[in-house]
Formats: structure tokens, sequence, C-alpha cells
């Protein structure tokens, strides 16, 4: 089955890293880990992440840096605790434990 | 196969800059780059922003458009009072709050804005803070110390502060004169987390928690609070800017089930619709205050706190080059 998307890895460096007219053109989905998911077989993409110099990662090597940062923020998020706080109060606190997230083909 | 003078009645005109007076769906062939250009209705897009100096989630904002903009406050862990100056290119660190707070609500401009209410340790605060340009002064409290509320107002002696938790959720509505705040008519719901829009007296209450979120709109008409249409992804932690209860963004947040989203709706006044995405979905952000056509999202988690900001443009028209390639 053809790819819908592919992915690479790329720092946002602030102004520029994205711009209207690429954003335009295309749909642009970040994750943790500085993960970018762009149209797979599109010229703009490939100009764009060759513009920020990203190195390419097949989908499953994406979602394992993916998967790694959100297991980091989940242990980090259970290892947080205040004595005598109730489970609402954490919630409220810390707001709810980060969710496990599952990149597409 | 038809022609374009068959179809259009006028032949496609050529020029070496950009005509004049352009309309909507005209096209025309540019000589000097030798491409086919035509004009279309803009759709509005996220871009990359300058990156905050200090990531951090929680964060509040003013400003009335992209090029000019406050951050304040927020959870680095801990909360923090810095405050940063975005000039449509880069942030820059400026005079910190008087107290590091997060969960707090801001409003007004880049020079003249208010934070009020938050988190500071674990106590729901009733603090306020007026900032001049230069620098923060602590000026009358709330009536009820509160976080995660609802904060709209175009500038620091103009503001609304509504909904939130005590502790536990409360519908409390409180406006701001300049001097002190007064307490008006309550949320129809009481809830926290909520995206907003507006000013003191023409405001929008947006989604927000009780879990497992809410899609719940509420309009402010400067005498009550009405429910209106949902929006239409459910969520809280959404971020928005809008200059009345008429028109309106709200983006980002946390859906049900926790994941973070990207998901934009612009608000007409009559109708929700959807439009291009965050490129990165993250919840609890800060935002400016102004009209729907410019603005910024900022900070926030994805869930790891982040410095990331996103640029909102929505030019009425753009001008689109043909691509034959």
């Amino acid at each position: 089955m053809a790819k819908t998307y592919q992915y690479c890895v790329a720092e946002n460096w602030g102004k520029g890293f994205i711009d209207y007219d690429e954003s335009h053109r295309i749909t642009f989905v970040g994750y943790p880990g500085n993960v970018w998911q762009v149209p797979a077989y599109n010229k703009h993409g490939n100009l764009w992440i060759a513009k920020v110099a990203g190195t390419l990662k097949t989908k499953d090597e994406a979602q394992t840096i993916v998967t790694a940062v959100i297991d980091a923020a989940q242990d980090a998020w259970d290892a947080n605790n205040v004595d005598g706080e109730s489970a609402d109060e954490k919630i409220a606190r810390l707001g709810d434990k980060p969710a496990d997230i599952t990149l597409a083909e | 196969m038809s022609e374009y003078k068959t179809i259009h009645g006028v032949k496609v005109r050529s020029y070496t800059t950009d005509p004049d007076n352009l309309i909507t769906g005209q096209v025309w062939y540019d000589k000097t780059n030798k491409v086919l250009q035509f004009q279309a209705e803009a759709v509005g897009a996220w871009a990359s922003g300058g990156n905050l100096n200090t990531s951090r989630t929680q964060v509040q904002g003013a400003g009335a458009n992209k090029n000019a903009a406050l951050a304040f406050g927020g959870d680095t862990p801990p909360a923090t009072a810095a405050t940063e100056k975005y000039n449509g290119t880069a942030w820059t660190n400026v005079a910190d709050m008087n107290t590091a707070k997060r969960q707090l609500a801001g409003a007004g401009t880049y020079t003249a804005a208010l934070a009020f209410g938050g988190v500071t340790g674990s106590s729901h605060v009733d603090n306020t803070e007026t900032w001049n340009g230069t620098s923060w002064t602590e000026v009358a409290d709330l009536n009820t110390a509160r976080s995660a509320m609802g904060g709209t107002g175009a500038t620091n002696t103009a503001a609304l502060a509504y909904g939130g938790t005590t502790g536990s959720l409360t519908a409390v509505n409180e406006k701001w004169n300049g001097t002190c705040w007064a307490e008006v008519a309550d949320l129809n719901t009481a809830r926290q987390y909520m995206g907003t829009a507006g000013t003191n007296v023409s405001a929008l209450a947006v989604g927000g928690n009780p879990a497992p979120g809410s899609a719940v709109t509420e309009s402010w008409n400067d005498t009550s609070w009405s429910e209106i249409t949902d929006m239409n992804a459910t969520r809280e932690r959404a971020s928005g800017f809008g200059a009345s209860n008429t028109s309106a963004l709200v983006f980002g947040g946390l859906i049900p089930g926790n994941p973070r989203t990207a998901i934009t709706e612009k608000w007409n006044g009559t109708a929700w619709t959807e439009l291009n995405n965050l490129t990165t979905a993250r919840s609890l952000m800060g935002s400016t205050k102004g009209p729907i056509t410019t603005g910024l999202a900022f900070g926030g988690g994805t869930p790891d706190k982040t410095a990331a900001t996103e640029e909102w443009s929505e030019p009425t028209l753009v001008t689109k080059t043909v691509d034959v390639d």
C-alpha cells in the first residue's frame, strides 16, 4: 500500500521554519521529539524537508521517537506526587496524564 | 477544448507587475516571472513564529495582532513571572510580573495588559497586575480567588474574568473597570479551561472542563450569558482570540481521551467552521486578544512544555501561482 505520509526530524528554529506559503500548500503535523509529518510523494513536502535539513525517518522510526517522549512524560507524570493529594487534585495541578500517540502510515 | 475567452468573455491579460484592484477569481499572466497567476479567496493558516525565550505551559498573553504581543506567567515548572514581548519576529525578555503564577488569565495589548488570578504554589490567587508597556504594578484584587478562568478585554482598563476553579468549578463572572472588579452575571455552566475571545462587553466562553471536555459555547452581551451553537470539536484547555462574540477563532486543547489537538475553528456569529490546523497539537497555550485576521498561539504542552510560536494570518485575498509541475 502506498504510504500517505512521510516523516522527518527537524528542530523548529522559529520564524520561517514553516512559512505561510508552505502552510497553505501542504498540511504539517508536528509531534513530540521534533518529528514532523508531511504528505508523501509531494514536491512541496520534499522541498520543505530539504529547507529545514530534516532527517528522514520511516514511520516506525518516527513512532519510536514519539513514543519515547510520551513514555518519559507519562513516567514524569506518574512520579510527580504531593502527599495527601487526591487524583482529581493531581489532575488539576498537572493536567491529565499524557496520552499515547499513534502515527499514521 | 474550451478557451478561457469562450468561458469568461475576455482573454487572459499579461502584466509585468501585479495588476491593481485585483478581484476574486481574476487570472493574469506574469510576464516577468513567466507564470500564470490568479486571485483567490484566502483561507487562514498558521506559520512558525519566533520561539519564546522561556518554554512554558499555562502561559497567558495579550496583544492586538501577530506583530505586537505579550506573554506572561505560566509553568516551567515551577510557576514563572517571566514576561516577553513579541515584535513579529522575535520574543524579548522584559520586566517580570511581581508574582509568579500559572493558570492565570490575561487581557489587553502589549503596551497595556492585565494579568489576573492563577495559581501560586498550590493556592488559587485573586492577584491582579497591570502592565504599562514597561513594568507590572499590582492593583485591586479579584473578588473571588481562582485559576483557569476565561479572560477577555481589549485594554488594561476594561476586562472580564469568568469561570475557572476555586478548588471547585465556578461560574462567577467579574468585570474590571480599571480600578476595581465588580461581580456581574454568572456563566450558565460552571467550568474551567475554556477557549475565550472578545472584550469585556462582548465575549465567548467555549468548551472547557468538567471532564471529559465540552463543546458548549456561551455568549456574553454585557448583561448576561446565553448558550449558543456548540463548536464542532469537544475539548478543553483550548485557546482563542477574536474581537467580539460574533467573531472568534478557537484552537488546540485536549479532546476526550486526552489526545492534544491542533483543530482550529472559526465562529462567525452563526456557525463554527473548521479551518487549517495548528502545525503542532498542544494545550494550555497563550494567545493574543485581537481580531481573527491576525494573532498568535505560543507555548503550551505537547505534552512537554514548548517555546514554539505560531502566527495566524487570514488575509482577505491571496495571489496564487498556478503550479504546472
